[in-house]
């Protein structure tokens, strides 16, 4: 438990910030709190009780809310993660993630907001790869749904620049935008379990994924090429047009990188038309 | 002149939460309703689709927007970011006022998302208070202060609830969002009279009323927002318009969500209980 636990002896008699701070510890207790022994004397000094529950039940009550509350938040995130762990796996490793990262801002948008990174790194689920990717895959849709808005590219933008422009172009991409790569295809398996159904854990195939905002704000995905992947991550980084598309064509045999220019002509021409690219920035 | 005059708070009549099962609903058949309440956080968002569809509920109905996380009473700095974007947010809305609960939510250390009570000394008072004006201030807009459903009583309290919230509402200058239900699981969890509460009330402070349904837990009651109004908080909310006069009114259902018919005859029953108690009142 990272918050700090006050004794009976550091509770003063009227400071309301040594009461928030106690509440606030009992109410993240991993077990009831008739299981604290240590509890029963700063819970009596803190509540009155009444002649139905006693003070470390009134707490208690809270403490269950907080449980309740955030781990349905978290699950209401990651269906993927429960439908691969079950309720009774998905519960122990919310119960472990909330511990690990308290709930920190005022929205409950952002509770589930580590788990990504947390399953990464945390035995036994960081030994699946299809779980971290179902994580993954599931973060990016949150993250896409509330991002800010950008208005479409203005067709003009383009076809006014001269082919010189194009050399030290900037392209803005749509905020919402998401791109993962993937070892397994959850963004399938995720669309199959939101559909209600029950689908049987994948077979590993590499994909790359882009989650984005179509018309009226509906959240879509769409599979895209790696070269086009890496592309998109430059641009996102902000790298010039042209420069990026030297440094993919780099990282490709010859053959291949003679294609490259010719293929992105063909990926402009999609990501406008999903709205992808928001602004071309040139000079 | 009492409160309401003074800010020009209008009688909306009965409204209903807005809730992600009645969105294609009233969205697009545009159902009869007074007016409607959202949660504040859900659309205090960079873009997307909630901000879409709260646009397009404001085309067609009153929006007032209520809040669960700017924890008034925490010990702690009040979070500027997010009153940043509250404020965002009304300037999109327009409503003539906005509301949130007397409550704290956490600490420094992490953020419960709970509508934690306070204790009712007169350090809290003059916390609580100094922080609504600044809130106001910065807001500008009237501003509604909330009793919130309790489940534990703390030995600091100096003072009755109703004495506390009557006096915070004084000195801050603010209006009161007089929920009923939670008055009512209040009074049973902690022993007193929920009429002595309603009559406490500085009547010309109340700008909205809350009813809802609650849950019994056997031991306690708990404010589940799952149910059909009760008997008993029908009683309390004639009792409250009887002394307020007519005042905007929200029915909040918020947990098994039921058809838009149930929720719409619900409202009715609100009309039909205000008018009734305005007759008693002329009488």
């Amino acid at each position: 438990m990272l918050v700090k636990r006050l004794a009976v002896s550091e509770l003063p008699e009227a400071d309301l910030r040594a009461l928030q701070a106690t509440v606030c510890d009992v109410a993240q207790r991993a077990q009831p709190l008739g299981d604290y022994p240590d509890l029963v004397g700063v819970s009596g000094q803190l509540a009155t009780g009444n002649s139905r529950l006693s003070p470390v039940e009134q707490l208690n009550i809270y403490r269950e809310q907080f449980w309740l509350r955030h781990i349905g938040c978290v699950r209401e995130d990651y269906p993927t993660l429960v439908h691969l762990l079950g309720d009774e796996g998905f519960e122990a490793l919310a119960r472990l993630y909330l511990a690990a990262h308290p709930p920190e801002t005022y929205t409950l948008r952002d509770v589930g907001a580590k788990l990504v990174d947390f399953v990464h790194r945390t035995e036994p689920w960081c030994d699946d790869r299809l779980l971290c990717d179902a994580a993954r895959i599931e973060w990016a849709f949150v993250e896409a749904f509330d991002a800010p808005d950008a208005p479409p590219l203005d067709p003009q933008t383009i076809t006014a620049a001269t082919k010189e422009a194009w050399v030290t172009a900037r392209l803005a991409l749509q905020p919402a935008m998401q791109r993962v790569s993937l070892s397994y295809p959850v963004q399938e398996l995720r669309a199959q379990v939101r559909n209600g159904e029950n689908p049987p854990r994948p077979e590993p195939a590499p994909v790359c994924v882009v989650v984005y905002r179509g018309a009226e704000g509906t959240l879509q995905y769409i599979d895209v090429e790696p070269d086009a992947l890496a592309l998109l991550n430059e641009l996102a980084a902000g790298t010039r047009l042209s420069t990026a598309c030297e440094k993919i064509a780099a990282a490709q045999p010859p053959d291949v990188a003679e294609t490259i220019e010719g293929r992105v002509g063909g990926w402009f021409q999609q990501w406008a038309a999903f709205g992808w690219i928001s602004r071309v920035d040139f000079g | 002149m009492g409160y309401r005059e003074r800010h020009h708070i209008p009688d909306l009549g009965v409204g209903v939460g807005f809730r992600l099962p009645h969105y294609a609903k009233v969205l697009e058949e545009q159902p009869a309703m007074d007016w409607f309440e959202v949660i504040s956080e859900n659309f205090m968002v960079a873009g997307g689709k909630a901000l879409l569809n709260l646009d397009r509920l404001r085309a067609r109905y009153r929006v007032v927007p209520h809040g669960v996380s700017l924890s008034i009473g925490a010990r702690m700095p009040l979070d500027r970011p997010y009153l940043a974007r509250l404020k965002a947010l009304l300037r999109r809305i327009e409503p003539p006022w906005c509301s949130d609960h007397l409550c704290w939510t956490g600490t420094e250390r992490a953020n419960l998302h709970d509508l934690l009570p306070l204790p009712h000394t007169r350090e809290a008072i003059a916390h609580v208070a100094a922080r609504i004006k600044e809130v106001q201030d910065f807001l500008e807009l009237p501003f509604a202060l909330e009793n919130v459903s309790s489940y534990v009583s703390y030995t600091q309290s100096e003072m009755p609830e109703w004495e506390f919230l009557a006096e915070i509402v004084e000195r801050a200058d603010c209006g009161v969002l007089f929920d009923c239900n939670n008055t009512f699981v209040s009074s049973r969890n902690h022993d007193f009279s929920a009429e002595m509460y309603v009559d406490a009330m500085p009547a010309d402070r109340i700008v909205q009323i809350h009813l809802a349904g609650h849950t019994d837990k056997g031991a306690y009651l708990l404010d589940t927002h799952s149910d059909h109004v009760r008997e008993e908080v029908w009683d309390l909310y004639r009792r409250t318009i009887a002394r307020s006069g007519k005042v905007s009114t929200l029915v909040e259902w918020d947990e098994d969500i039921p058809a838009w018919d149930v929720l719409a005859a619900e409202a009715q029953m609100a009309r039909d209980a205000r008018e009734e108690a305005c007759r008693v009142r002329a009488a």
